[in-house]
């Protein structure tokens, strides 16, 4: 028999011969149905983050004291698994009791070790800003000024990148624990599972046949948890030795030169050579047209290199990421600001192009593209994008600029695919935040390097994030990345890991979030608390009046501040934002934080949302 | 999980991505073009938006006692201005959309100014087939005259400053109308031969210059 088991009758549980199945891995809040003594029960099952899907921990039975009663009270089982007594036959259970003890045991006891102690980024990137306070100012010119400024540039580089593969590093090793963590609750809560189901089952001729159907299914799920964990841990393993390649990269290339930077030659040597191995962009240099130049040629070589791969549907995407990213070259006055070889040919080309010239501009913008977003099928798209809204920012500055406050034409966009977000909505990656997570550090990096390239010390840097994106945003923020940014606007949220601006890095006057009335993606973000992303990005504070948890920029058609200035057509669903910046209203307000001048920008009400 | 998830998000249409270009390719791509042969090449239209923009700019002066005007002085605009805007349909490299260079005007226009300016560009504006005007928070009190058709767009307004400026529709690079019909032109080098920024036209003179201070 199966029953539905919440409201939207999306979730179903069979009892008896179909297996108990509740199918909870959403980890959103639902009801159970538990069938014991000849009736349904109802039980509430709490929510849990969804990065921990196998199966969420039921922390919360609340309704039936039969069912609490038997999760309080899980049978004795010992070290060995097996059962230590009971009312029931154990036989069909053994084996599962036996399997869950091995794999109970191979996650230890013990507190897992943080990331914490592992990562000190945060020191030596105040030591690199220290270092880089003391490079050679204006006044100071000539070789004895360029081998010093190079010898200072190169210690902040080094310190930056150690900072980084730091960051990276005790990231790691905090997913580590997690992983081991959430598998051990994985498993007591199966365990518990097990056993409460299998009291409910009543004594009778079925009675064997539940309770080894109900062993099966422990067993799948302990299969699942365990290979679930152990696919995690993979992955965290092989994103330590990508870390240990980049010390290694450090030590070989810039540790032996570390502080024996003795003449010119040397500077500029040091200068040519990139941070971390030959594939990724070095826009050290501060220089469009060389940074451009360089991307471009590593393009042809990618493009000439795939092209002699042997038919396949890698051979096809690789070349498919590059054509992407020669259309979106053809938008005018766009530069290939970076640009990054993946040492696996199956992953995505990793890039970012510049509408304008990001480092001498005095306002640029940085945007984070969403869910289904890849290089081929999104950066030509984005490009033009970034055109429209830097034509909007400059309409705006015009419009508003005044003598006693004049505000600079001089602006940039960059579109940013750097990293991999779901490839749709069906995909279980879009609920939780491991890609996100994999992200957030490219994108830091992304700014890092924007920043220490920057030939322009007054520059404001705007950071949007759109969908997947805002959430992908959210984390860098939360991890640093604020440290280079001015002012942020998330759009179309799912969350962003943040119950206050604080929590980012940021402030009420300078964190802005979009939604249209009719985003389909608002749902989801009301879900944001229960799965470890933050508030909802939506979310109403009712305290002397309704305001917004985050300040919420307009999304509707109505008039700007800038007097004289057209009046703009409203967003709707969770695609406009960014479009058309020159009609709409969400154009002209990433227009105006852009420009720095969140002043400029239209806010929204509760009260004017709906 | 995806009945779950469809569900929970109200069954929208998150699926589409909204990045994703819609330029043209192939066969498509060619019917377009020779279809926009015969309005001209980019560079020639853009140099139409700035006669008209002249022309206006010169009329307003004329019809208004003590304003000036020029095309601006900011490298910024000039450069934006001249590079224009990508099409959907096409790449950056086969059409853009053109925009004139931005007028500024020397001062600001009191509410008969205003409206004196505005039939201005309404006439001219009419020429370029433009006759719809904006009214969206249509209002009297505002600085904001909209003129658009045809695939032109007129822009008079006025906030801490009086500015004209002129789009105009999709058209073909010159390059690509000087090619022969019914082909796509020849695929730019990853690698150009020239910097990736090109240095600003000179300003154009204007015929009234501002005074200077």
């Amino acid at each position: 028999m199966c029953y539905y088991t919440d409201e939207t009758q999306t979730g179903l549980l069979c009892v008896g011969a179909n297996v108990i199945d509740t199918g909870f891995q959403l980890g959103f809040t639902r009801k159970a149905v538990v069938k014991g003594g000849g009736r349904v029960r109802w039980a509430s099952i709490g929510s849990g983050r969804s990065a921990l899907p196998i199966l969420t921990p039921p922390p919360a039975w609340t309704t039936e004291p039969a069912i609490e009663s038997v999760l309080q009270n899980p049978r004795d089982v010992g070290d060995t698994g097996f059962h230590g007594g009971g009312s029931w036959p154990v036989s069909a259970l053994d084996a599962f009791y036996a399997a869950w003890a091995n794999a109970r045991r191979t996650f230890g006891e013990r507190a897992s070790m943080g990331g914490r102690q592992f990562d000190a980024s945060a020191r030596l990137r105040q030591l690199g800003h220290d270092v880089g306070c003391a490079a050679p100012g204006p006044v100071w010119s000539g070789d004895a000024a360029m081998t010093y400024g190079a010898r200072n540039a190169k210690h902040r580089a080094v310190l930056h990148n150690v900072a980084d593969l730091d960051q990276r590093l005790g990231r790691s090793v905090e997913h580590s624990a997690q992983v081991i963590t959430g598998a051990r609750q994985n498993l007591d809560s199966l365990r518990r599972w097990v056993t409460g189901v299998a009291d409910t089952v009543p004594p009778g001729t079925q009675r064997e046949a539940q309770l080894t159907q109900i062993a099966s299914k422990g067993l799948e799920r302990l299969s699942n948890v365990v290979g679930g964990a152990n696919n995690d841990l993979n992955g965290v393993a092989r994103n330590i030795d990508t870390i240990t390649s980049g010390y290694n990269a450090v030590n070989l290339k810039e540790a032996p030169n570390f502080g024996d930077v003795s003449n010119v030659e040397e500077a500029s040597h040091f200068k040519e050579a990139p941070a971390f191995g030959d594939d990724k962009t070095d826009m050290s240099s501060g220089d469009i047209n060389e940074v451009d130049r360089t991307n471009r040629e590593l393009l042809q070589e990618m493009s000439e290199e795939y092209g002699r791969l042997p038919d396949s549907q890698i051979k096809t995407d690789r070349l498919a990421d590059i054509a992407g990213i020669q259309e979106g070259l053809k938008v005018p006055d766009s530069h290939l600001v970076y640009l990054e070889k993946p040492g696996d040919p199956s992953q995505m080309i990793p890039a970012a192009t510049s509408v304008g010239d990001p480092f001498t501009a005095d306002h640029v913008s940085v945007t984070v593209p969403g869910v289904g977003s890849t290089t081929r099928g999104t950066i030509a798209g984005m490009t033009g994008e970034a055109a429209e809204l830097r034509n909007e920012a400059l309409s705006a500055a015009k419009a508003a600029s005044a003598p006693d406050r004049p505000i600079s034409t001089n602006i940039a966009a960059v579109a940013w695919v750097g990293y991999q977000p779901p490839a749709n909505l069906g995909q279980t990656s879009i609920l939780n935040d491991d890609l996100a997570q994999a992200g957030a550090p490219k994108l830091t990096s992304l700014l890092s390097d924007l920043d220490s390239a920057s030939r322009n010390p007054g520059q404001t840097t705007a950071l949007f994030g759109h969908s997947y994106g805002s959430l992908t945003a959210g984390i860098a923020l939360n991890d640093g990345a604020s440290h280079y940014v001015d002012n942020a606007v998330l759009y179309g949220s799912p969350g962003f890991q943040a119950d206050t601006p604080a929590d980012l890095g940021m402030n009420d006057n300078n964190f802005f979030v979009m939604s249209t009335f009719d985003d389909p993606i608002n749902p989801l973000g009301a879900f944001a608390p229960y799965h470890g992303w933050g508030s909802d990005p939506n979310n109403i504070i009712s305290d002397d009046s309704l305001r917004f948890r985050f300040q919420h920029l307009e999304t509707a058609a109505g008039d700007t501040p800038i007097p004289g200035y057209e009046s703009k057509t409203g967003a709707s669903g969770h695609s406009d934002y960014s479009r058309n910046a020159g009609e709409r209203m969400t154009g002209y307000n990433l227009a105006a934080i852009l420009l720095n001048r969140p002043d400029l920008a239209v806010t929204q009400t509760p009260n004017s949302w709906r | 999980m995806l009945l779950g998830t469809s569900t929970l998000i109200g069954g929208c249409s998150l699926f589409d991505n909204p990045y994703e270009s819609k330029t043209l390719k192939g066969d498509e791509a060619i019917e377009l073009i020779d279809s926009m042969r015969a309005k001209g090449s980019f560079e020639d239209a853009r140099q139409r938006l700035n006669d008209a923009a002249k022309v206006i700019a010169e009329r307003i002066v004329d019809a208004v006692p003590g304003e000036t005007w020029q095309f601006t002085a900011d490298p910024n605009v000039q450069q934006v201005k001249q590079a224009g805007l990508p099409c959907e349909k096409l790449t950056g490299d086969i059409a853009r959309r053109p925009l004139s260079d931005m007028v500024e005007f020397g001062r600001t226009f009191d509410a008969e100014e205003f409206a004196a300016a505005n039939e201005i560009v309404r006439e001219e504006a009419a020429k370029f087939g433009a006759t719809g005007e904006s009214s969206l928070f249509d209002e009297d009190s505002k600085r904001d005259f909209d003129v658009r058709g045809n695939g032109y767009d007129f822009t008079l307004r006025q906030g801490g400053s009086a500015i004209l400026t002129i789009t105009g529709d999709c058209v073909l690079m010159q390059s690509v109308v000087d090619l022969p019909p019914g082909q796509l032109p020849p695929e730019p080098p990853i690698v150009p031969t020239e910097p990736s920024i090109v240095p600003p036209e000179p300003p154009i003179v204007p015929t009234n210059p501002l005074p200077q201070p």
